[in-house]
């Protein structure tokens, strides 16, 4: 695989981590307690 | 920055070459690259907002842990972001040159560590998600940032042949040089007079001649750090003054007198760039001592640096 094709794929799980932690932390929690 | 449009054909246009009497002019784009703007990590910077808003919620439920642990977590995603430019950018310094040190500190491998450090502590004290759980996550962080962005370079870049220490010499004392082209440069914004502008550019890009001719070449490294602090150190002092004086007097006089020095040490620049190509080592110590007198007859001081270390 080319090593651009792996730092894009490498981008994408970062984002994918990061923006599924901001995103859980906004509606996990607050679900949780009965809406945000 | 926004500069006045002027060119050879406008009004007060600049005939071009002033100064050094038949010196070649290096191209006026000559060792500037463009910025390459990575795009990927300038979207580190969105990437954490949500935690934000996730922190405010935490505020407005009245959970301090969940509120620290998510502002906690944006800022220092947002920091390992800024981090990361930063040391995108040291790279592309680094990459430039021929002779270069790596970076002091490892931004890059730091603002991955600090990206999974972030990601698991608001795994753990707002996701619930437990120690086994936010560690994954924030390890996948950490080995995601450097598969996408890569480390630090960590080694000397250097000539064969060419100890350590020397190469190191050379690094520290362009890195010196080019933060006063740098000062020189902002100084000479205050001008605003493109003319003038152009023609300090002009020398900036000849000193950056040297500077390379010195990275290839560093042979005669001791009088090149002697030339480069009373050439430099001479016209960012000259150009300071120049721009505080002119900016607000706009005397007519200062302007004669500050071109003339322009043009001295245009001439001195080009010689010694040639002398210093061909190994002339009396020429190049009589026309320091020329320049270093021609800059303290303008009340110009200058601290140089003289002989090894």
């Amino acid at each position: 695989m080319k090593q651009s094709t792996v730092q894009l794929i490498s981008f994408l799980v970062l984002a994918a981590v990061v923006l599924a932690t901001g995103f859980g932390a906004i509606g996990g929690p607050a679900m949780l307690a009965g809406g945000f | 920055m926004a500069r006045r449009y002027g060119g050879k054909y406008s009004p007060d246009g600049s005939k071009t070459g002033s100064g050094a009497a038949g010196a070649p002019q290096p191209a006026p784009f000559r060792d500037r690259r463009a910025r390459r703007v990575n795009l990927r990590a300038r979207l580190m910077f969105l990437l954490p907002l949500p935690l934000l808003f996730a922190g405010l919620g935490a505020i407005g439920r009245g959970s301090p842990t969940e509120m620290l642990a998510e502002i906690g977590g944006f800022a220092g995603l947002t920091f390992s972001a800024w981090l990361l430019n930063e040391g995108l950018r040291a790279e592309e310094a680094y990459d430039a040159r021929v002779i270069a040190r790596p970076p002091a500190f490892p931004r890059k491998i730091f603002a991955a560590a600090l990206t999974g450090v972030s990601v698991a502590a608001v795994g753990m004290f707002s996701l619930g998600q437990g120690l086994f759980g936010s560690l994954a996550f924030g390890v996948l962080a950490s080995l995601a940032h450097l598969s996408a962005f890569g480390i630090d370079p960590m080694k000397r870049k250097g000539m064969d042949g060419v100890d350590a220490f020397a190469t190191e010499r050379v690094a520290k004392a362009v890195d010196r040089a080019e933060g006063l082209v740098r000062e020189i440069l902002s100084a000479s914004e205050g001008i605003r007079d493109r003319r003038i502008q152009d023609r300090i550019e002009r020398l900036c890009a000849q000193a950056r001649e040297v500077f390379r001719t010195v990275e290839e070449d560093p042979g005669d490294f001791a009088r090149a750090r002697t030339f480069m602090s009373v050439y430099l150190l001479g016209l960012r002092d000259a150009t300071r003054k120049f721009a505080d004086l002119y900016g607000r007097t706009r005397d007519a006089d200062t302007l004669l007198e500050y071109e003339a020095l322009l043009s001295d040490l245009e001439t001195s620049f080009t010689t010694h760039r040639t002398d210093l190509l061909a190994d002339n080592r009396s020429d190049l110590d009589i026309e320091i001592e020329v320049l270093r007198e021609r800059l303290q007859q303008d009340g110009l001081t200058v601290r140089v640096e003289t002989g090894e270390r």
